[in-house]
């Protein structure tokens, strides 16, 4: 919901008030999309809020999350060029015309907006990365579990077996060393940095993020749920 | 990987930046006035005459206080006169305008009078007329990526070369007729010529006289005809100012005369 608001500020209020302001001082200024251009941002803004809104809807590393991150850049894309006139804007006062032609300027401008359809697609695919490292280790965490016997329930005796698989008495006693760890090339990990209360830190990109937070700020990531307080 | 996503972050960001930056030093001097083109007005266009031909020029000055060079410095200018007729038509490339120079120059064009009139379009010389200039300029910006295009539109009053010819006063003493008149010619043209002015009844040609006149002003004089029993009934001046011949005549009612 916050995004949207967000979104709805930036791409449809704002602009819609600051297209007021220039058309209402500069009457003779002329574009090539000046005569409906609030339809067009009212549309294309739209387009992006709704975009967005989904993009952060969805977890990161999920097809839906950069397909929703890649249709708000095109229509931000589009959004840019209907703001520009397309980069061409025309002015008439008197005996006076002046033409812009700054087009290629704004192609170069899209093409600076859409380098944000790489962050996009890396989001992606760490999120993809680190969802399936997690989701291995929840796997192997499974089989640990499984092969670990709970000590609490008490094995029922099968009535077939005489004999235990597993006596202790049986194996041999043979002296052993025990080595010390800094002589197997063991060193300890370095002492984690303490986190300060109420904060936790975003596994996708190492941004600090209060406990409450869902979602990361710095890069969208969803935090595990059992992290959210 | 976070390393990944936040030298990525980083680029894109300092790609942006630098897009930003020339967009913004590309704009700017436009509505900053540092950019400035001073076309010619109506009043800093200087006119001459010679042998037949009016040379027009008009000064211009270009003011480059942007961040760029302007390349590609190309003044147009037709001239029209108010049927629509070119007069003129020309094309200055200036070319390359270093960041922070001032250019000046002047848009010269001649306009051949004589040869319109000989050919029969000799409108200009005998009536006043509106000259539309339309002046164009039209360079490259921010290394070629901006083109940027003005034009100019003013209308420059043309006074007729020979403007009119008339007579003031008619005064009647005996036989001594004074004819008091006045004529006026362009302030483009200068020095002296000899009017003649025939008086007629009818198809009967009752006296002539001549005056040296003064050209490129307004011209008042009087002439004394020597008249018998007839009065005229008009009065004819002819005069050769420069390349034209000039004839023009002017009906004399009996009120006229005093």
């Amino acid at each position: 919901m916050w995004t949207a608001f967000t979104e709805t500020l930036r791409f449809i209020v704002v602009p819609l008030v600051l297209v007021d302001l220039v058309t209402s001082h500069y009457p003779q200024l002329a574009t090539a999309f000046l005569d409906n251009i609030n339809s067009y941002i009212i549309f294309f803004g739209g387009m992006i809020v709704a975009s967005s809104t989904l993009e952060t809807i969805n977890k990161p590393g999920t097809y839906k999350r950069m397909l929703f991150g890649l249709t708000a850049l095109a229509f931000l894309c589009l959004w840019i060029f209907v703001i520009f006139g397309g980069g061409v804007a025309e002015v008439k006062f008197g005996p006076y015309f002046v033409r812009f032609d700054m087009s290629k300027i704004v192609y170069i401008i899209l093409l600076g907006v859409s380098l944000k359809g790489l962050l996009v697609v890396s989001t992606f695919t760490a999120g993809r990365r680190f969802e399936e490292q997690r989701e291995r280790k929840r796997r192997l965490e499974r089989v640990k579990a499984r092969r670990v016997p709970d000590t609490t329930v008490q094995p029922r005796p099968n009535p077939h077996q005489t004999k235990p698989v597993f006596m202790f008495a049986d194996f041999e006693k043979t002296a052993f060393e025990v080595t010390a760890d800094d002589l197997v090339g063991y060193a300890p990990s370095p002492p984690e940095r303490p986190i300060p209360k109420g904060m936790k830190v975003c596994e996708i990109c190492g941004v600090s993020a209060p406990t409450k937070d869902y979602v990361c700020r710095n890069c969208g990531a969803w935090f595990p749920r059992e992290s959210v307080d | 990987m976070v390393a990944r996503v936040r030298i990525l972050q980083i680029s894109i960001a300092a790609v942006n930046f630098v897009i930003f930056a020339l967009a913004f030093t590309s704009i700017w001097p436009f509505p900053n006035g540092d950019f400035k083109v001073d076309l010619p007005s109506s009043n800093e266009i200087e006119w001459t005459y010679d042998a037949g031909v009016v040379h027009v020029s008009a000064p211009f000055s270009i003011d480059n206080g942007g961040f760029y060079d302007v390349d590609d410095l190309l003044l147009t200018y037709d001239v029209t006169n108010y049927s629509n007729a070119l007069l003129a038509s020309g094309r200055i490339h200036i070319g390359t305008i270093p960041a922070g120079r001032v250019t000046s120059d002047t848009i010269q064009f001649d306009v051949p009078i004589l040869q319109l009139y000989q050919q029969g379009f000799g409108w200009m010389v005998f009536n006043d007329d509106m000259l539309n200039f339309v002046v164009g300029v039209s360079c490259k910006y921010t290394m070629k990526l901006v083109d940027f295009e003005a034009r100019y539109n003013v209308s420059v009053p043309w006074d007729a070369l020979i403007q009119q010819a008339a007579i003031d006063s008619i005064s009647q003493s005996g036989n001594q007729l004074t004819v008091n008149y006045h004529i006026s010619t362009s302030s483009i043209f200068g020095g002296t010529t000899t009017l003649r002015a025939y008086l007629y009844s009818g198809s009967t040609l009752l006296a002539q006289d001549s005056d040296v006149i003064q050209l490129g002003t307004y011209f008042p004089g009087s002439m004394t005809f020597t008249l018998g029993s007839a009065l005229p009934d008009r009065v004819v001046f002819q005069a050769q100012i420069l390349d034209f011949p000039f004839s023009q005549s002017i009906s004399i009612t009996p009120g006229m005369i005093t």
